[in-house]
C-alpha cells in the first residue's frame, strides 16, 4: 500500500513561504493498493494537484471517501479534473447529515451551485455515484476494504480504516478526544467518564495495531486548553497518546493549523522529543505534502 | 354566543407555562458559549425532548453502530454541537399543540404553522434581517394561529360554525370568528405568547396579523409573517384551507416589492427547509 499526502493543512489553505516545506493545501490523501486500486481520502484543495497527476492514464476509476463535509475537506472537489472527463468513474462515500437532513450528493452538489461555481454537478462528465455510509459499513474497493467509524467533531466525522495487501492504515479525519463535561466534584462526573472510556475503548479496539495512522492534531496543548476545547481537534500530546494506546508504530500528525509556520512545526516536534512525549519505538512525524509512505 | 373574555383568560391561565425546557434550549442555542452540562440537564429534564433526541440519534439518519441510551451517551458519541442543533429543531416543533378540536385537522394545522414559520424566516432573511433576530420571525410564524386551537377548545360548537362559515363563504377565518363569536384568534394567540413572556415585538406581530390594514408602519416581522401566512394558505389545497387568502395592504405590498406569487421563487432554501422540518416532525 502506498499513501501520499496531497493536503495536510487544517481549516483553510495557507500557501506562502512560511508553509512551503510541509505544504499549504487542505486535506487530501491518496492511497493506492499493490493492485493499483485507488482510494482518495477527502477532497480538500490538495485534490486539485492529485487530479492533475492522475490524468496521464485515462479512463480512470477511483473511490473518494469524505470524512466529513466541512469546507477544508471538500473545497478542492470542483477542481478535481477527472470529474470533467467522460469515461472516468468516481464513487463518493460519506455520512448523511442528520442535522440538516442532507445526503452527501446534496451537500457536494450545493458547493457547485451556480453562485459558487460555473459548472453544476449534473454537468460533470464522469460517471459518478454517491453512497451514504452508516458507521461500521465496509466497502470493497478492488483488493481493499474501507470501514468507517464515527469519531468526535462538530458534524458527523468518519475515520476510515483501509485494509489491503495484509496491511492496515487508519485516517481519523478531524477528531478531538472527548473531555468530561463535568467537574470531578459533580455527581455526574463518574457516569460521564465511564461513557468516555467505553467510547474510547471501542475506537482503540477498532484500530489497534494498524501499521500506520494519520491523525489530527491541530493545536499545541497550551493552545488547546487556552480556548480550543470543543472545537473538534486534537493537540499533539493527546493524539500521540491515543496512538500509543492503540499500539501504532507509525504516526503522521496532520491538520496543521493555518497559522503554523514550518519553523514552528519543527520547533514543536523538537520540543516533543526533548520532553519525552514521543514513546520509544513509535515514529511520529508531521504529515508533509507530496511525501509517500510505503507499507 | 361570543367568546367570554374572562373564560378565555382563565383558559390561558390554565395552559401550561411555556415549557421552560424549550425556552432554555432556545436561550442556550443562541449563546455561542453555552454550557454543555446545562444543555444536557435541560434536555434530560424534559422526557419528550429526550425521547425524540434519542429516537433521531438511533435512527438510520445517523446510522450509528451502537444503541445510544441516554443524552449524556449521545453527547459523548455525536458531540454536543450536533445534539444542540437537533434539540432546537425538535423543541420548536414541540411547542405546537398535540390535539385539535372543532373539526380542525391537526396535521393541516401543523403544516400551515410550520410553513408560515419557515417562510417568515426566509422572507425576513431576504430583507436583510440579522440571523439572531430571525428566530423571532420563525416563532411568530409558528404560533400566529395557536389561538385557533385555544378558542376551539373553549367554545367547540360555535367555533365549528365559524369554520363552516369561513369555508362556505370563502372568507378569512378571523372575519367569520368576528361574526359568530365577536372575537378573533389573533388576540387569543397574543394572550398566550404574552403569558409565555415572548418579546413585545413578537406579541404585537401575532396580535396584528389580521389587522395589517390598520397599521401605519408595520414592522419587518409583521410584514414577513403576514405575507408568509398568505403564501402558506395559497399552498394549501381547498380541503385543508379553513381561511381564505387575504388582500395584501398597499404598504406591505410596497415593502415586499414584488407580486406575492413570485416570492417562493426568490427563496431557494424553502423546499429544503420544509423537507428537513417534515423529517423532524415525523419523529
Amino acid at each position: 500500500m502506498q499513501i501520499t499526502f496531497y493536503g495536510v493543512r487544517g481549516s483553510i489553505p495557507s500557501p506562502g513561504p512560511d508553509t512551503v516545506r510541509y505544504g499549504g493545501n487542505t486535506t487530501c490523501i491518496d492511497v493506492i493498493t499493490d493492485n493499483g486500486d485507488r482510494i482518495i481520502l477527502d477532497g480538500g484543495t490538495g485534490i486539485r494537484q492529485l487530479g492533475l497527476d492522475m490524468m496521464n492514464s485515462l479512463p480512470l476509476q477511483c473511490s473518494i471517501f469524505i470524512t466529513h463535509t466541512h469546507w477544508d475537506h471538500i473545497q478542492g472537489l470542483p477542481f478535481f479534473t477527472p470529474l470533467f472527463v467522460p469515461g472516468n468513474k468516481v464513487d463518493f462515500y460519506g455520512a448523511f447529515d442528520p442535522v440538516y437532513m442532507k445526503d452527501l450528493r446534496t451537500i457536494l452538489a450545493q458547493q457547485m451551485e451556480y453562485c459558487y461555481f460555473p459548472i453544476r454537478e449534473n454537468e460533470l462528465k464522469a460517471t459518478l455515484s454517491y453512497t451514504s455510509l452508516k458507521e461500521g459499513d465496509t466497502i470493497q474497493v478492488g483488493s481493499a476494504t474501507v470501514t468507517s467509524i464515527l469519531l468526535n467533531h462538530p458534524v458527523l466525522n468518519f475515520g476510515y480504516l483501509i485494509e489491503a495487501d495484509g496491511k492496515r492504515f487508519f485516517f481519523t479525519g478531524d477528531n478531538e478526544t472527548p473531555l468530561n463535561i463535568y467537574k470531578p466534584e459533580d455527581e455526574e462526573y463518574d457516569e460521564y467518564q465511564e461513557l468516555i472510556i467505553q467510547r474510547e475503548s471501542h475506537i482503540i479496539d477498532f484500530i489497534r495495531g494498524v501499521n500506520c495512522i494519520v491523525i489530527d492534531a491541530q493545536y499545541t496543548k497550551e493552545e488547546y486548553f487556552a480556548n480550543k476545547v470543543g472545537w473538534g481537534h486534537g493537540y499533539f500530546e493527546s493524539s500521540i497518546n491515543f496512538a500509543e494506546k492503540a499500539e501504532i508504530p507509525l504516526v503522521h500528525i496532520t491538520h496543521h493549523d493555518p497559522t503554523r509556520t514550518d519553523d514552528q512545526l519543527d520547533a514543536i516536534f523538537k520540543q516533543l522529543t526533548r520532553q519525552g512525549s514521543i514513546p520509544t519505538g513509535m515514529q511520529v512525524t508531521p504529515a508533509t505534502e507530496k511525501v509517500t509512505i510505503h507499507l | 354566543m361570543g367568546v367570554d373574555q374572562d373564560k378565555l383568560e382563565k383558559l390561558v391561565d390554565q395552559m401550561p407555562t411555556f415549557p421552560q425546557s424549550a425556552q432554555r434550549v432556545m436561550e442556550i442555542c443562541a449563546d455561542i458559549n453555552y454550557s454543555t452540562p446545562e444543555l444536557v440537564s435541560v434536555i434530560e429534564r424534559d422526557p419528550i425532548i429526550t425521547l425524540k433526541v434519542l429516537k433521531l440519534v438511533n435512527s438510520a439518519y445517523f446510522g450509528l453502530s451502537k444503541k445510544i441510551t441516554s443524552i449524556k451517551h449521545s453527547v459523548v458519541y455525536v458531540g454536543s454541537n450536533t445534539i444542540k442543533n437537533i434539540a432546537i429543531a425538535i423543541t420548536t416543533i414541540g411547542i405546537l399543540p398535540k390535539v385539535a378540536q372543532a373539526g380542525i385537522s391537526r396535521t393541516d394545522f401543523l403544516t400551515h404553522s410550520l410553513t408560515t414559520a419557515v417562510l417568515a424566516k426566509l422572507i425576513g432573511r431576504s430583507k436583510g434581517v440579522a440571523e439572531n433576530e430571525l428566530i423571532n420571525f420563525y416563532i411568530a410564524g409558528l404560533l400566529h394561529d395557536i389561538g385557533v386551537i385555544l378558542t376551539a377548545q373553549l367554545v367547540k360548537e360555535e367555533y365549528k360554525q365559524a369554520i363552516d362559515l369561513a369555508r362556505s363563504e370563502n372568507i378569512p377565518l378571523h372575519i367569520a370568528e368576528q361574526t359568530k363569536l365577536d372575537f378573533n384568534h389573533a388576540d387569543a394567540s397574543a394572550l398566550l405568547v404574552e403569558k409565555w413572556q415572548f418579546p413585545p415585538a413578537l406579541v404585537d406581530c401575532i396580535r396584528n396579523h389580521h389587522r395589517m390594514d390598520q397599521l401605519e408602519n408595520p414592522t419587518y416581522m409583521e410584514n414577513s409573517v403576514f405575507i408568509a401566512n398568505q403564501l402558506s394558505k395559497m399552498m394549501q389545497d381547498d380541503a385543508a384551507r379553513i381561511s381564505a387568502v387575504e388582500i395584501i395592504p398597499e404598504i406591505t405590498q410596497d415593502w415586499l416589492g414584488m407580486p406575492v406569487e413570485l416570492v417562493i421563487d426568490t427563496l431557494p432554501d424553502f423546499e429544503e427547509e420544509m423537507q428537513r422540518i417534515k423529517a423532524f416532525m415525523a419523529l
